[in-house]
């Protein structure tokens, strides 16, 4: 197991301290490792391209003369494997350092430890005085975070299974764009390809482990993709007029104005977004809140009392 | 047992090491270690195989590590430092987007360099990760390890009602959302009674000493109640409010909560959804307020 490492490593080394295109006989004579005959040589070096190529390593393929059917030769421009960042001031290393440092324990520590080793090498220093020195932590061990941004970087499709509302478990599969955190939940978006557009997940809600399959780079994300745009709230736009009883239902006054006041009540009126949410938030105000406007919820409201009192009559 | 580790992930650390080492000669082996976030055995073993590794049989890395100090030489060829992966910039990213609540507003310099380090890490990525935790990441935090643990917590809450802020020792019960807000249940020390908390109001909140919770609220433990449910629709939802739910033979849940006034409103808000089957008297109470509800509408 470690000669395949070696093996990687040596060819790494090999193809980057080169200055020419270098051909698979020279490859094969000078790296320890190639062994078999043609043929077992041949897919050996396929897969270690392969190998490399999953690292982020590009390698060239070239001819030395374009007018003859020559050999190929191969080949890793410094300049590809290079870290490609403007010089970073001690400040911005100190917040990259500290920004690394919140997944400390939990599901991307090990991208976050290799971020930051690559960073220290640099060889800049750290400005960590300016910078705190307790990061808040991400605190989320979720393995499917890895499999998603493993997924996303590969442009490869995943498969999950996935709780409805009844929390039956539906087979999903997903060409994932985007990945994020809102209000303490972790989510993940991308286009479902049965339903035929971006939909967004809930991460706890993953019944399954998320699967990765077909081959790489095999969609784009959309530029006009924003992983934030998925996370905006609903905007409220429709309006309601509730009486609500004075120092009560603060949640509901946030996204309210009080037009009048009159003894123990207030009048708000109250923007929102969705229907069913207006009323669940009514219900769980108990007889702190009355609505009235618009009628057809005042009705649906009087409804869902009346089931209720059945169910518990 | 010892970790199988892929060979994509060993030769990956092997080629960070070089520049790594370059800008750290003479590093411990067991600093080494954990700063890439291994054990000592991994390092060593990876030290091992570099050291077998160069651009001919001939002419190999040097390293030296006998002394417990580690020295590199003669890896020219790759002591470049790697491009970051699309991994390594997407997590760097959310800690960045982590880190930009955490900074107070008053350092808009250091908000403005955040800023700039998103730009710079997200040319590919950047639009495919999202992190806003608004106030209430590092708070939620707080609260749900101290829930798991069982501990108190110190707050200071901005009360909207007598718009101030306020300091509450609390031990938090229940975290729950509404309206896409969290909020969390607790036993208020302060007010000697349960309260219900907006977690975007709480401004901070800080673990207090352990020990105290059990001293000043030996009770607590005890003051969970059982209560069996019936839901109609909406089993998801059923598990995420009332968390771990026991199905029955008979088909009604069992479910373990801190607050008979708090599954009240989870019952209501249900719209019908979810039925209180016991405690009886929970039932008659639903059932009365159902009847001052209708009252109002007339």
């Amino acid at each position: 197991m470690s000669r395949k490492s070696e093996r990687l490593v040596n060819l790494t080394i090999a193809l980057l301290a080169t200055g020419r295109w270098l051909t698979k006989s020279e490859i094969f004579r000078s790296i320890d490792g190639y062994d078999g005959d043609a043929e077992a040589k041949e897919r050996m070096f396929e897969r270690d391209k392969e190998e490399l190529r999953n690292l982020g390593i590009e390698i060239e393929v070239g001819s030395f003369d374009a007018l003859f059917d020559d050999e190929v030769g191969y080949r890793i421009r410094p300049e590809k494997y290079r870290i490609n960042i403007p010089e970073l001031t001690p400040i911005q290393l100190a917040l990259l350092s500290s920004a690394a440092q919140s997944w400390r324990d939990a599901a991307l520590n090990s991208q976050a430890a290799s971020a930051l080793v690559k960073l220290k090498s640099l060889g800049i220093e750290s400005d960590v005085e300016e910078v705190s020195s307790n990061p808040l932590f991400a605190r989320n061990s979720d393995e499917n975070l890895i499999r998603v941004i493993d997924a996303i970087a590969a442009k490869k499709s995943i498969s999950f299974t996935y709780r409805g509302s009844d929390y039956s478990q539906e087979n999903r599969v997903i060409d994932p764009y985007g990945v994020g955190t809102k209000n303490g939940f972790w989510y993940m978006a991308g286009r479902d390809l049965d339903k035929k557009e971006i939909r967004l997940f809930r991460l706890d809600r993953c019944a399954s482990e998320i699967k990765e399959q077909g081959r790489a780079n095999s969609y784009e994300i959309p530029s006009e993709f924003s992983m934030q745009d998925q996370l905006a709230s609903r905007e409220r736009k429709l309006i309601a007029t509730l009486l609500v009883r004075s120092d009560k239902a603060h949640s509901l006054r946030r996204y309210g104005r009080v037009i009048s006041s009159a003894e123990e009540w207030d009048t708000l009126e109250y923007s929102y977004a969705d229907e069913s949410e207006l009323l669940s938030d009514l219900l769980w105000h108990m007889d702190d809140v009355i609505i009235q406007e618009p009628v057809e919820i005042v009705k649906n409201v009087q409804a869902a009392i009346k089931n209720i009192r059945v169910l518990h009559g | 047992m010892v970790r199988r580790i892929p060979p994509a992930e060993k030769v990956s650390r092997l080629l960070d090491l070089v520049p790594f080492l370059y800008s750290h000669q003479g590093i411990s082996v067991d600093d080494l270690a954990s700063s890439f976030a291994v054990t000592r055995s991994e390092i060593l073993s990876d030290l091992n195989t570099l050291w077998m590794c160069g651009e001919s049989r001939f002419d190999l890395v040097e390293l030296e590590f006998e002394s417990g100090f580690v020295y590199i030489r003669n890896a020219d060829a790759v002591n470049m430092v790697r491009s970051l992966s699309a991994q390594e910039s997407m997590t760097l990213l959310f800690g960045l987007d982590i880190l930009r609540e955490d900074v107070s507003s008053e350092r808009a310099d250091l908000i403005s360099e955040i800023s700039k380090l998103r730009l710079l890490l997200g040319s590919s990525v950047g639009t495919s990760v999202a992190a806003t935790p608004a106030v209430t990441s590092a708070i939620l935090t707080e609260i749900q390890s101290a829930i798991a643990q069982r501990s108190s917590l110190e707050i200071s809450y901005h009360s909207i009602a007598v718009d101030g802020i306020s300091t509450r020792s609390i031990n938090p019960l229940e975290l729950f959302h509404r309206e896409g807000k969290a909020f969390l249940l607790a036993y208020c020390q302060s007010a000697h009674a349960m309260r219900t908390f907006r977690v975007d109001r709480i401004k901070s909140a800080q673990h207090l000493e352990s020990g105290e919770f059990a001293d000043s609220e030996p009770l607590l433990e005890a003051e969970k109640v059982q209560a069996v449910i019936k839901i109609h629709s909406g089993l998801r939802k059923a598990h995420e409010v009332f968390g771990d739910i026991q199905e029955r033979v008979d088909g009604a849940y069992l479910i373990s909560i801190y607050s008979e006034s708090w599954l009240m409103r989870e019952i209501l808000a249900s719209g019908g959804k979810f039925e209180v089957v016991e405690p009886v008297s929970m039932r008659e109470k639903i059932s009365a307020q159902m009847i001052a509800i209708s009252a109002q509408y007339g």
